[in-house]
């Protein structure tokens, strides 16, 4: 299987105050396509940090990631926003909904300023019926539960036909048979999935896992 | 589609939203209100007189013509004072009941009856001017007959000498109108009016654009004197013109000092400080308006930092879905511009609506609001808004992704 994930010796570190937080040390790995990657370890490890590197949130302090043949830490911040549009879909743990829209228009946040088409919104009402959201297309955010509005994120993350899912985290604030069907529902796509969990029992043997510990990579299983 | 979103975003915080568009609404009527009024004074006065150099002589404390008596051999007293040119006697009264309407009785009884009456009672007043015309007629700046409606639109002829002992008048176009023939179709030249019971022919009609002036019918003074009951020894006001129009201020000053009790001044004298004081109104109106706007305007501002600030993190996620820089700049700015439009419909439709009120309780006198004021008020408002949004929408669009995904919580 050819890759779709390569990050090689990434850092990143933050300036906070005097300090320097080193949140990413010489972090490498390869992702093959389709798979489904899980990310560990304890809480300020680094986790979210990698997670957003790999979605040009911002650069790495020095490294390369390249993800479907694309350099990511080489783009200029037009081609990053070409790439977040088109390449990405993210999940959240907060679900991160925009509360004035519908959800409808959640799933169509992408392309609200180049204009939607008709096919794109048959395809967002679509894909929102796919994750059981479909009776609640009118409905704002704050009219759906948590587990709903993590569907219309998953809905959002998915209308731009990804090559890579990352997700941080996704099922932190719901549940214990809500986190179930999220995971289940990321699963059921023919996408490359990275999730970053606290919650080993959505592993399975089949699954890839990056442990993280303090910034260094520990394994890769 | 970034407009209706804008838009949303307005109407999901509504209070917000009214109180940034009141904020602005508010200079914009003042701006609106000032101004109509100051163009209402300013078509009540006409420029007519601005250019006329000629002396009004009057007695002192009179307010004007009409309340004014002179002896009549004043006029040769005048004529020997060197620099004057041309005097005109003239006698000015409040007309007599026109067609059985109108006149001093009329009001007074209108005044008694009903407000409403009497204020239509000042409007139409009218005065009568009898003008001493072989005099008159040699006036290079006559103040009615440049004014004379053209030959093809019914303006007839002023009066000459011929009209000296006759019931010959001219009128203004106002006159016309409001004393219209029994079909209600305004009088024209040829016809006749009754003054005061005696008929007179319609040979000339006028229009010179001020109300203060269009209110006057002119006729040979002897045939005035009759009518008002003036006798030959007064006249009300004379008319002079000087040999060069530089020496109209002097001229004044050598008649009142060689003749006490009377006021001589330039006819352009009350335009000119009614037009002074104007331009002073308009600039300490547009500085008073101005700072109110610009209240506004950070009232806008600040209602769009705070729903930014607030925002922060759905600017991060929109970020994260492909949005440029550039797309939340004009959505931030699109949202204040909103708010500039709806301040600028709300404070239009409040002043047009505010102005036909106010201007049916007057009378004789109406606040003059412009399309272009309108459009102005319009324009400002657009513009100050979109700038106050400005800074607001560059805070929003240079925030890194990252940094508002991680305040959503996610840590
Ligand atoms: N903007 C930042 N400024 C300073 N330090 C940061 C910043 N972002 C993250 N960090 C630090 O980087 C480290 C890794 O953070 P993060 O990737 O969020 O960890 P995790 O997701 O594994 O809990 C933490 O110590 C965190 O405090
Ligand atoms: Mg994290």
């Amino acid at each position: 299987m050819p890759n779709m994930i390569e990050a090689i010796d990434v850092d990143k570190s933050f300036l906070s105050g005097e300090d320097t937080v080193e949140a990413l040390r010489g972090v490498s790995f390869t992702v093959p396509e389709k798979t489904c990657t899980f990310i560990v370890g304890p809480s300020g490890s680094g986790k979210s940090t990698l997670l957003y590197l790999l979605g040009a949130l911002d650069r790495p302090t020095s490294g390369t990631i390249r993800i479907a043949d694309e350099d990511v830490t080489a783009m200029n911040e037009s081609q990053q926003d070409v790439y977040r549009r088109n390449k990405v879909g993210f999940v959240y743990q907060s679900f991160n909904l925009i509360s004035n829209l519908s959800c409808l228009d959640n799933v169509l946040l992408p392309y609200i300023p180049s204009g939607v088409t008709s096919e794109l919104r048959d395809k967002a009402v679509e894909l929102l019926k796919q994750v059981g959201v479909g009776n609640r297309l009118k409905h704002k955010p704050s009219q759906l539960s948590g587990g709903q509005q993590q569907r219309v994120a998953i809905a959002r993350a998915l209308v731009k036909d990804p090559v890579v899912i990352l997700a941080d985290e996704p099922t932190g604030n719901l549940d214990r048979s809500g986190g179930d069907a999220i995971v289940q529902l990321l699963r059921s796509r023919e996408s490359t999935l990275l999730v970053v969990t606290h919650d080993r029992r959505f592993i399975t043997p089949d699954d890839r896992v990056l442990e993280i510990e303090d910034g260094l990579l520990k394994t890769n299983c | 589609m970034m407009w209706t979103f804008a838009w949303q975003n307005l109407v999901t915080r509504p209070s917000r939203t009214t109180l940034a568009i009141i904020g602005l609404t508010i200079p914009l009527l003042a701006f609106l209100g000032l101004f109509s009024l100051s163009r209402g004074i300013r078509d009540l006065m006409g420029n007519t007189l601005t250019k006329m150099q000629d002396l009004q002589v009057i007695r002192q404390n009179s307010p004007s013509p009409v309340f004014s008596d002179l002896p009549s051999d004043m006029a040769d007293k005048i004529r020997k004072i060197a620099g004057a040119d041309v005097v005109a006697p003239e006698v000015w009264k409040i007309s007599p009941p026109i067609d059985g309407k109108g006149g001093v009785g009329a009001m007074a009884l209108g005044m008694l009856t009903k407000r409403e009456n009497s204020l239509k009672g000042i409007a139409n007043l009218v005065v009568i001017e009898g003008q001493d015309l072989p005099e008159h007629l040699k006036l290079k700046n006559a103040v009615f007959k440049g004014t004379l409606l053209p030959k093809e639109k019914g303006g007839g002829r002023f009066l000459t000498l011929e009209d000296i002992g006759k019931s010959n008048i001219v009128i203004s176009t106002k006159i016309a109108r409001d004393f219209p023939n029994a079909d209600g179709s305004p009088k024209t030249t040829g016809q006749t009016m009754h003054i005061g019971g005696q008929e007179f022919t319609i040979v000339g009609i006028y229009e010179t654009g001020s109300l203060l002036l269009d209110i006057t019918i002119i006729m040979d003074i002897g045939v005035a004197r009759k009518l008002l009951g003036v006798g030959t020894d007064t006249v009300s006001s004379i008319h002079v013109e000087p040999k060069t129009a530089a020496d109209g201020d002097a001229l004044a000053d050598r008649i009142m000092s060689a003749i006490p009790g009377v006021r001589a001044q330039p006819i352009s004298q009350f335009d000119l400080s009614i037009g002074a004081i104007m331009g002073k109104l308009d600039l300490f109106l547009l500085l008073a308006v101005t700072l109110a706007t610009l209240v506004g305007g950070v009232g806008i501002a600040n209602t769009m930092l705070m729903s930014t600030m607030e925002r922060y993190v759905e600017f991060g996620v929109m970020r994260t879905n492909g949005w440029t820089r550039k797309n939340i700049l004009i959505l931030v700015t699109t949202e204040s511009a909103l708010l500039g439009l709806l301040s600028g419909a709300i404070g239009a439709m409040t002043a047009s609506v505010l102005v036909l009120v106010i201007n049916r309780f007057l009378n004789g006198f109406e606040l003059d609001l412009s399309f272009g004021l309108i459009v102005t008020s319009f324009a400002v408002a657009l513009m100050i808004a979109t700038l106050a949004g400005l800074y607001p929408a560059w805070r929003a669009s240079r925030m890194t992704p990252m940094d508002a995904i991680r305040k959503s919580g996610t840590m």
